[in-house]
């Protein structure tokens, strides 16, 4: 096995460009996609008579705590030009005590900003009314010390409603795009195996005196070293590098990651059982890689799809688990009771698409 | 040492080898002679146990490879007929590799690699990928990567396919060696007779899946030996003559080829020549050649079976 190993390394060594690229991208679209929306979003502001510049500006320094979007003020004309050129999606009106968003098009992203902007003024209010009561007191000091220095403190278990979810683009970019890129990593060294077959050294192997398993296995170490190296190097990239929430157990993120690795290199050997060439294989691996990256949430979450059939495919696919698990441990601490599941859906499905992998390939070898 | 018993393959519409035996004695040099398709390719890897034969069976010293797979994996070497190395690998991983696979290492490993190398006189080039080589160069270290763990016997199937005449003597100087030096016993597959008749004591022609001809050199060609071939060259083309040959029932088959030149296929025991220049000049044909020649191996493959070795 260690033999049939260290050729492939090698090989990987001497042309790692593939798994550099992959890499590459996953960082690339993370960075894209989870960094650029999430901090930098510019939310366009403008107000209108019935409050003063000085009033609009005192809320944009209250609203300018978000490390979620960036407010700016700006005039009318030109707020809305934005949002008709399209360079915008959405610009934010203030008025007297609330605000408007005009918006060309409703999603996660404006359902954030109403979410937040809620919150801020609905604080902001209560504090004015409670300042108008008890004029005189200090009360907005005397709150914040209190809130720092709390007499009890009470922890408070939130209950997710039905159809409550978190979101935040940068798990979601990060964990979506790593698992969909590994799935190429992992998938074409999986083929490496069909190419062996191919130019004759799968025969010389299998004349040697080394088992039939331990070449099955080397292939599979590798292609589950590699794609779990790729997997791993990312998210210790964001997670250190770019401070991305991940969560409080780091370790269960990685043993989460290897199981899909797992059961990407067994989805893989599958693959490679149902056609006949390392050619062949080179096209069902992209067709897979996406579709079932779409299906299984990887691309966008799972919870915006409401087709019924979309969801029951997202239950065959292993990506969905995986989203799953490393979702639920970064955004709700998932413990073991919860993770189970998941957990176990993708062991089953390896160890199953192995089986019936490796029995198609040796069915085909006579 | 090595025997095929009825060796048969059928494959679902077609049968690949029917009925094989053969055998190679410890030191040999055997020849497996065939035109395309004939069988020899499916043959070696049912003696390589790589292919499950349809029935028959293949022996060790007595033992059944079928049933013991392992007790041939140390003793034979297999050279396949394509190129099976790691193209974007050196020689020496590559050598390493199909070395470690057989248990070397360290040492013994290094040492191997080293000697297959010589052996293939390649050492200068040792670091370079594979796919930058030339087609001989590929085949010779496709031969060395068959040597790492010292076999007893080593099966080649065609080494010398699609190379230069250069690097093909070069490999048959290399066969012979192993088989002189080295005392290893060689099954030489090819489509070549010039190969086989230079460099093996004893061969087996295939063709359709059978053995249609065996032995040494000499016997297969005294198949023929009691024929001469007689090639009679004209200045111009002369029916005449060629029919009244055809109707002498001395001569066993008249052959025009080109219809300058007169093929004729004649029991030793009759002496024809002066027959052939009286009706000659009857028919005021002139001869300008004649040669009566000794058979080849390419004439027994064209005997036996009425086609030529490659077509
Ligand atoms: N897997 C297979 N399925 C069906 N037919 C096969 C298979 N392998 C070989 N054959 C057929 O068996 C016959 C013998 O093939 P084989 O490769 O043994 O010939 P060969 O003598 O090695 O020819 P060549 O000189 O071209 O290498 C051929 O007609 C081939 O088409
Ligand atoms: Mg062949």
């Amino acid at each position: 096995m260690l033999a049939v190993l260290k050729v492939q390394l090698q090989k990987l060594l001497k042309n790692p460009a593939s798994v550099l690229i992959m890499i590459g991208m996953t960082i690339l679209f993370t960075v894209m996609l989870g960094l650029n929306s999430y901090g930098k979003v510019t939310v366009h502001t403008y107000h209108d008579a019935s409050i003063s510049r000085e009033e609009a500006e005192s809320w944009l320094e209250l609203l300018n705590k978000s490390d979620s979007f960036i407010f700016s003020l700006t005039e009318e004309s030109a707020a809305l030009d934005k949002v008709t050129d399209g360079k915008a999606q959405f610009v934010l009106k203030l008025i007297q005590d609330d605000y408007r968003i005009i918006a060309s098009m409703e999603d996660m992203n404006t359902s954030a900003l109403d979410v937040y902007l809620r919150t801020v003024y609905d604080e902001e209010l209560k504090l004015r009314s409670i300042e108008e009561q008890m004029p005189g007191e200090d009360v907005r000091t005397e709150l914040e010390q209190k809130l720092a220095h709390p007499v009890l403190s009470i922890h408070a278990t939130e209950v997710k409603a039905e159809g409550d979810y978190e979101y935040d683009s940068r798990i979601q970019s990060l964990f979506g795009f790593s698992l969909f890129f590994s799935f190429y990593t992992i998938a074409y060294a999986v083929n490496e195996l069909l190419q062996d077959k191919k130019n004759g050294i799968w025969d010389r192997v299998i004349l040697s005196p080394i088992s039939k398993l331990s070449m099955y296995s080397g292939h599979l170490a590798n292609s589950f070293l590699i794609g779990y190296l790729q997997i791993v190097i990312v998210f210790l990239l964001f997670r250190y590098g770019f401070s991305f929430p991940l969560g409080d157990s780091l370790a269960t993120i990685l043993l989460i990651a290897a199981i899909y690795t797992f059961a990407i290199v067994a989805l893989g050997l599958l693959m490679a059982g149902l056609v006949r060439t390392p050619q062949q294989m080179s096209v069902l691996i992209p067709i897979v890689a996406v579709s079932s990256a779409m299906i299984g949430g990887a691309y966008w979450p799972i919870e915006i799809v409401t087709n019924p059939i979309l969801l029951l495919l997202s239950k065959i696919v292993p990506i969905t688990y995986g989203m799953e698990a490393l979702k639920g441990v970064a955004y709700y601490d998932y413990g073991w009771s919860e993770l189970l599941y998941p957990l176990s859906v993708m062991c089953l499905f390896g160890v199953v698409c192995m089986g019936i992998g490796i029995n198609l390939i040796e069915r085909r070898a006579r | 040492m090595l025997e095929t018993i009825e060796l048969r393959k059928v494959y679902k519409n077609k049968t690949a080898v029917d009925g094989v035996n053969l055998y190679l004695d410890p030191g040999e040099s055997v020849g497996l002679l065939g035109p395309n398709g004939a069988g020899k390719s499916t043959t070696i890897s049912m003696i390589s146990t790589l292919i499950k034969p349809t029935s028959g069976d293949v022996k060790l010293n007595g033992q059944s490879v079928l049933k013991h797979p392992r007790i041939i994996r140390h003793e034979l070497g297999v050279v396949p007929q394509e190129i099976a190395l790691y193209q974007e690998l050196s020689a020496v991983e590559n050598l390493q590799f199909f070395g470690r696979i057989y248990g070397l290492k360290g040492k013994e490993l290094e040492l191997a690699v080293e000697e297959v190398l010589e052996l293939v006189d390649l050492t200068d080039r040792k670091k370079e990928r594979i796919k930058t080589y030339s087609g001989g160069m590929k085949r010779r270290i496709n031969i060395a990567a068959a040597l790492m763990h010292q076999p007893k016997i080593i099966i080649m199937d065609e080494p010398t396919v699609g190379i230069d005449p250069q690097s093909r003597n070069y490999i048959l100087e290399t066969v012979r060696r192993l088989n002189i030096e080295k005392k290893m016993t060689v099954l030489y597959t090819s489509h070549y007779m010039e190969e086989v008749e230079q460099l093996c004591d004893r061969i087996y022609i295939m063709d359709h899946g059978k053995v249609i001809a065996s032995g040494r050199k000499e016997e297969l060609k005294s198949i023929l030996s009691a024929e001469d071939t007689i090639v009679l060259q004209l200045e111009e083309p002369c029916k005449e003559l060629v029919d009244e040959l055809k109707e002498n029932n001395e001569i066993r088959k008249v052959d025009v080829d080109g219809n300058k030149t007169i093929k004729l296929i004649v029991p030793k025991t009759v002496n024809l020549l002066g027959h052939l220049f009286q009706a000659a000049e009857r028919h005021g044909a002139r001869i300008v050649n004649l040669n009566v020649q000794k058979p080849s191996l390419e004439d027994v493959f064209l005997h036996l079976t009425g086609r030529k070795l490659r077509d």
